[in-house]
């Protein structure tokens, strides 16, 4: 009942031609691809993956994408994986090739979305002898990949690639490297795709679903539930991996606890929903974090307890007791140690304890917290505010107006995206793409070209800053070739924001390295033959975002924001989370 | 609601959470290209104190067998372990107890010989039941196997006739099945 909807999705596989015949390796691969349902490629040809790009032409119901760079083709193979459920694909040669796929394996590792990337290698005469655009690609993705095969022999093609597609997308999903070299492409052997088991055909059968956790830790939780005074809900990504939204719902409605969404939580539970207080952490509005602080118990789902969330381990949570529902054995108490481990998936997990709690309700302690809410936002409303420039938030809710609620907000990494995760008003499920764990700017334009292809039906919005953007900025180009409309958003503010707002708050203003120029983007979007605009008031953000909506093709939309605007509040790295920086009135003079 | 009796630090005995201790992972993987990487920078990357490491074939072809000796806390183990087995390629990892392990190291030491040393060696080398394996006029190689701490103590009688070289092969163990029921 479990990973099955979530990987079961729309497309079905073409006819396949299942008579064994002598084929290629590198047809072996196509076919291989073919059986496990992969639509699109992203990819960048070159010596040692020759074979493989000579026979996809062979295969039409694989669409290839050429990007610009390699990192792009991680990174857009991402963006489909986090949006469709689906393993994305990538593809690069030896040497150069693979190496550059490395940041969007890692950010793939981080975030648990399922990627396989397969790389050509050197022929195996020359293996370990330093040739021409040879790197060891298996032990250089060693740490940042779920699994890695280094294919030896042509009858090894096809097990591998389907081991790959099974490994990235059972329990935790992460990405898998599968390194073929080019000889074994080339080598032409007998290939009978009835002694083969595709991943596709894997997660169908009956035996590949999660087993249900424990009955006694369930009664535990349960028990533990019943009990609690001041219990929270933490959402991870967890929920969204597992397609696990309705049971959450069902789970926070039933026992009435007030619910907290991580950064790669969010939009896995509605914004709008009277239960719903927000992110929590390092840049989570003062409530959340103190409403953590007062807790009696903390029900996680689908979370690690990152440092970004707990600030100061030990001062994280100290009145409450734990239940953490996690798939992976090893986050189950790796930062906190649980009361209540449950090793299981968060769909299955949250089924169970449905049927195991008692109906609740703490409109007391959910009261409680939405006062303190209303006086930090009753605070914040007394500042004065430059109101001429676009705002950030105000950005961010025209998106949401304009869209209706629909889109598909990409973010990348920095102020903005705290910005994003913030004030975006999340009602989409699954709406919020973002790279959480490893934070790796120039993510999003790349990653929202796969986001886009995955749900070609949904706006999307890429939102980046003025440095992260110009990291990837070369996908214009790739957007423009492959006709993937989609709407980039930079907020401009002429610094390496995040870095600047550290440096003022940890570093006495010493704004090393951080003032950044860029082009003129209105001519660099007309150069790549899309449309560009620039904002430099308030009041034309809502005209500007709708324009860009009616006009075809990628828009790039430049707003010029405040140059030294902060993200408020602010926990300090290593703090506990209950002591905040707040925004301060002489801030805004 | 944090001094419930329900299950405070559930999975865990009541081992101060602190005391490092030494613990025997006995991992079982298939041998395939990088599995040995892998497990080699799961220990570096959590960083386990690793005190020793044997790799040999397994019972099985197409497996291998690590023993890995750790000095960690209890927790800092069961993370280890469970970042262990989340390998692709790494069947199972068992940890053995002190009591139920068989534990077995092998070492070969080149003493620097003279005439009238040379009884003397061959006496202590007696007394631990070490095989001789190679005599020269002025060098004698011994083959030590034993407990960890029986081939230390040897080796220790021999530091002072002189010691030219030690090979020691780390430590092997098995579960002893008369004591598992």
């Amino acid at each position: 009942m479990a990973i099955a909807t979530n990987i079961i999705r729309q497309t079905e596989r073409p006819d396949l031609y299942n008579e064994a015949r002598e084929l290629p390796g590198s047809h072996i691969i196509c076919e291989a691809l073919l059986r496990e349902g992969v639509e699109f490629v992203w990819g960048y040809p070159g010596g040692a993956i020759m074979p493989f790009y000579d026979s996809i032409t062979s295969y039409p119901s694989i669409h290839h994408v050429l990007v610009r760079h390699e990192q792009a083709a991680s990174h857009a193979a991402d963006g489909y994986a986090r949006i469709t459920g689906k393993v994305g694909v990538c593809t690069a040669t030896s040497g150069p090739g693979a190496t550059n796929l490395v940041t969007g394996l890692a950010t793939a590792y981080m975030d648990s979305v399922p990627v396989v990337a397969i790389t050509g290698q050197v022929g195996r005469p020359l293996l370990g002898r330093d040739a021409f655009q040879e790197t060891d690609i298996l032990g250089i993705t060693l740490p940042v990949t779920k699994h890695s095969i280094l294919v030896r022999s042509i009858e090894e093609i096809a097990p591998a690639i389907h081991e790959a597609f099974r490994i990235a997308q059972s329990g935790r999903p992460g990405p898998v490297v599968v390194d073929i070299p080019k000889d074994v492409q080339q080598q032409k052997g007998w290939y009978d795709p009835s002694r083969y088991e595709s991943a596709y055909d894997y997660f169908r059968k009956e035996e590949s679903r999660h087993e249900k956790p424990e009955g006694t830790l369930i009664e535990q939780a349960a028990k533990l539930i019943s009990q609690a005074r001041k219990p929270l809900i933490m959402a991870g990504h967890g929920i969204i991996l597992s397609n696990a939204y309705a049971e959450l719902k069902a789970f926070a409605e039933k026992t009435g606890i007030p619910v907290i969404a991580t950064l790669l939580g969010l939009s896995a539970f509605p914004d709008s929903h009277p239960l719903f207080l927000g992110m929590p952490g390092m840049h989570g509005p003062a409530h959340v974090n103190r409403a953590i602080g007062e807790a009696d118990l903390i029900v996680g789902v689908g979370l690690r307890f990152d440092d970004r969330v707990t600030g100061k381990v030990d001062e994280f949570a100290p009145k409450a007791a734990l239940i953490h529902i996690d798939i992976d054995p090893s986050e189950v108490s790796k930062v906190k140690v649980a009361n209540v481990p449950l090793v299981a998936d968060a769909k299955v997990a949250l089924a169970a304890l449905n049927e195991a709690v008692k109906p609740g309700d703490h409109s007391s302690w959910l009261q409680e917290i939405r006062d303190w809410q209303a006086q930090d936002e009753g605070r914040a409303a007394a500042l004065k505010r430059d109101e001429t420039l676009p705002s950030p938030m105000g950005i961010l809710h025209a998106i949401n107006e304009v869209t209706e609620g629909k889109a598909i907000v990409v973010s990348d990494v920095g102020q903005h995206q705290m910005w994003t995760a913030r004030f975006y008003p999340w009602s989409r499920a699954n709406s919020q793409i973002t790279s959480g764990g490893l934070g790796t700017m120039g993510f999003a334009l790349p990653a929202a070209m796969g986001v886009k292809m995955g749900a070609p039906e949904a706006p999307v919005w890429v939102v980046a800053g003025d440095g992260g953007i110009q990291m990837n900025i070369q996908e214009m180009a790739t957007l423009m070739q492959e006709g993937v409309e989609i709407k980039i958003a930079i907020m401009n503010n002429g610094y390496l924001g995040m870095v600047r707002q550290w440096q003022q708050f940890f570093h006495s203003r010493n704004y090393s390295e951080t003032p950044i120029t860029g082009p003129d983007y209105v001519k660099l979007a007309e150069a790549y033959g899309a449309t560009g605009m620039r904002v430099t008031r308030g009041e034309d953000v809502i005209s500007a975002i709708k324009r860009a909506m009616e006009t075809p093709g990628p828009v790039i939309v430049d707003f010029v924001i405040e140059a030294e605007a902060c993200v408020y509040p602010m926990v300090a790295p290593g703090s506990p989370i209950t002591t905040m920086i707040e925004e301060q009135a002489e801030e805004n003079e | 609601m944090k001094d419930t009796s329900v299950m405070e630090r559930a999975g865990h005995s009541v081992i101060n959470p602190d005391a490092a201790q030494t613990y025997t992972l006995m991992t079982v993987a298939g041998d395939r290209p990088g599995t040995v990487d892998r497990i080699i920078n799961i220990l570096r990357r959590r960083r386990a104190n690793m005190q020793t490491m044997t790799i040999a074939r397994d019972a099985q072809a197409d497996q291998i067998r690590v023993t890995i000796t750790v000095n960690d806390t209890e927790v800092g183990k069961a993370y280890l372990i469970e970042q262990l087995r989340k390998i692709v390629d790494v069947q199972s990892v068992e940890e053995i107890s002190a009591t139920q392990a068989v534990s077995r190291e092998l070492a070969l030491v080149n003493v620097a010989s003279t005439a009238e040393t040379t009884r003397d060696i061959l006496e202590v080398g007696n007394l631990f039941g070490a095989h001789t394996v190679d005599i020269t006029p002025d060098s004698i190689v011994l083959e030590i196997t034993g407990s960890s701490d029986k081939v230390s103590a040897c080796i220790e009688q021999l530091q002072p006739f002189g010691i030219r070289e030690i090979a020691r092969s780390g430590q092997v163990t098995l579960a002893r099945e008369s004591e598992a029921e």
